[in-house]
């Protein structure tokens, strides 16, 4: 559409909504990046920890190695269960050594027999059906399911998660107030020219709309130059991610509607700045005859 | 010259009437007061009186910029006051006006600025480059289509200014005069501009201090003198009579 508005260049006001509404975004996208992260990692630590569990046999070595051996027997039969196996005491000594040195002194330990259980689809059912199995051979052993740690670690990353959200709410609250006042600004340098196109005849709806694309203008730039900043961003800290220890933190991904979310906010900041602008500049006109 | 026609609602309802106006700011005393005239097609009347008289303001009811206090205003037969907005724009497309301080947009060329009318109008942009190029020629503003009105001299600004307000072929136009700032020999030529107009129909308002250009021509005056307004014969009459 033809402008008879200055140019950005040509006004003071510049590129004030464009910059603006590229360091929102900005704000925004790692928002919403670390919002699917959290998703993502959530969804990791599922998989890989509720799919696993460990029974602990006590008891005297050789005793406990053969109750061991009847759990998992006991287990394999289990529905639910995809693989169960001993742990072999030697390697569970090998796992002390870094700690407690002397293999005499842990050969003497008197450490449980472990039995490495994997779940082919964990679920409240499945854990009851393997505490029954465990209970009827060895009602001692002890079931260590990860639940408990999992649970608070899933509530924090799920309180990570919400104050992301609330991130981008308050981020797009920042751009629409921008934009509000950044248009109310921009009319008193303009009104001149309001003045002059009401004077020749333009309507009301043509003067709105020249002010309205304008900013929509703005707003797409900015939201375009905030997400091209922002990618490099995103790139750089999975890198990061990638170079720490993979069972510790899964690889920084997002998941797909989040790459949806972020498009969008461009889009967002566009339709925001259309409507705001079209708002003020509607209430400036009902002010003149 | 070929210029741009626009539609009017009743075209052949007169382009001014005034009845019983009158028009003060706010809780101010009355700048104008019982006001009551009518100006039919085809005419032209100077617009003289002291500083202060309530020349502008009387131009500014007639150009929309403000409504009367009391009274009715009907530009083409509408009731301004009860005209929607979008008819008011509308009527607006059927005026000239000329600013005294000529309301430029610094902004745009010396072509954008008069191309405005037209364009807020819709027109399209073949006609717009038609009609603008002729009249900014026959303005003597040639080669300067693309000049900002910053780098334009009092005169060649007044001249922008008097395109604009005639590129739509208004019905009614009002130009509020700027003492002094063209020479006589442009000042004869826009007056012939103003006067080829008026015999094409156009109703015709030239407010102005200058003496010299009343008694030029042979046009009636309208004389506005604490607030109130009276039609007075052509200077160049009153001197033929003595």
């Amino acid at each position: 559409m033809r402008s008879d508005l200055p140019t950005p260049r040509q006004s003071t006001m510049g590129h004030f909504i464009a910059g603006i509404v590229a360091v929102l975004v900005f704000i925004s996208g790692i928002a919403v990046s670390a919002a699917g992260s959290i998703g993502g990692l959530l969804d990791t630590w599922n998989a890989s920890v509720t799919g696993t569990l460990t029974v602990q046999v006590p008891g005297e070595a050789k005793a406990a190695d053969k109750l061991a051996e009847s759990v998992r027997d006991a287990l394999l039969k289990t529905e639910g269960v995809k693989r169960a196996g001993v742990v072999p005491r030697a390697q569970a000594q090998a796992l002390l050594r870094p700690w407690l040195g002397d293999a005499k002194l842990i050969a003497d330990l008197p450490l449980p027999a472990l039995v490495d259980v994997e779940l082919a689809a964990p679920s409240t059912l499945t854990l009851e059906r393997v505490d029954a199995a465990v209970k009827a051979v060895a009602p001692a052993a002890i079931i260590d399911d990860h639940r408990v740690w999992l649970n608070r670690i899933a509530e924090f990353a799920q309180a990570l998660g919400y104050i992301a959200f609330i991130l981008i709410g308050l981020a797009l609250a920042a751009l629409t107030l921008t934009v509000v006042f950044a248009t109310r600004a921009s009319l008193t340098e303009y009104t001149q020219t309001i003045e002059v196109l009401h004077l020749v005849g333009a309507r009301d709806g043509y003067i709105a709309s020249q002010f309205s694309w304008r900013a929509v203008r703005q707003a797409l730039w900015g939201g375009v130059i905030g997400l091209l900043a922002f990618a490099p961003t995103l790139l750089a800290l999975s890198w990061f991610a990638r170079r720490i220890d993979p069972g510790v933190l899964p690889p920084i991904s997002l998941p797909l509607p989040y790459w949806g979310g972020l498009a969008a906010l461009p889009v967002a900041a566009a339709v925001i700045a259309f409507v705001a602008a079209r708002a003020t500049v509607a209430r400036a006109l009902r002010a003149m005859v | 010259m070929a210029l741009f026609r626009t539609k009017t609602k009743e075209p052949d309802a007169d382009p001014v009437r005034l009845d019983g106006v009158a028009f003060r700011y706010g809780n101010s005393p009355n700048i104008l007061s019982d006001l009551s005239l009518t100006l039919p097609a085809g005419s032209f009347h100077f617009l003289t009186g002291a500083s202060g008289a309530g020349k502008t303001s009387l131009l500014s009811l007639l150009y929309l910029s403000n409504l009367p206090t009391e009274g009715k205003l009907s530009l083409f037969g509408q009731d301004v006051a009860k005209a929607s907005r979008n008819r008011r724009a509308t009527i607006r497309r059927s005026l000239g006006v000329v600013f005294q301080d000529f309301r430029l947009l610094d902004h745009l060329s010396a072509f954008d600025n008069v191309a405005l009318p037209l364009r807020v109008a819709g027109v399209s942009e073949e006609n717009v480059k038609a009609y603008v190029s002729e009249l900014l020629g026959w303005v003597g503003l040639d080669g300067l289509f693309e000049a900002r009105p910053e780098v334009l001299s009092g005169g060649q600004k007044q001249r922008v200014a008097i395109a604009r307000a005639v590129v739509g072929s208004p019905k009614l136009i009002l130009a509020d005069e700027p003492p002094g700032t063209v020479d006589d020999a442009i000042a004869e030529r826009l007056m012939q501009l103003f006067v080829e107009l008026h015999k094409l129909g156009a109703c015709v308002i030239v407010a102005t201090h200058n003496e010299h250009l009343v008694s030029r021509f042979p046009f009636p005056r309208l004389h506005i003198e604490r607030g109130t307004l009276s039609v007075l014969p052509a200077v160049s009459h009153i001197e033929a009579g003595e």
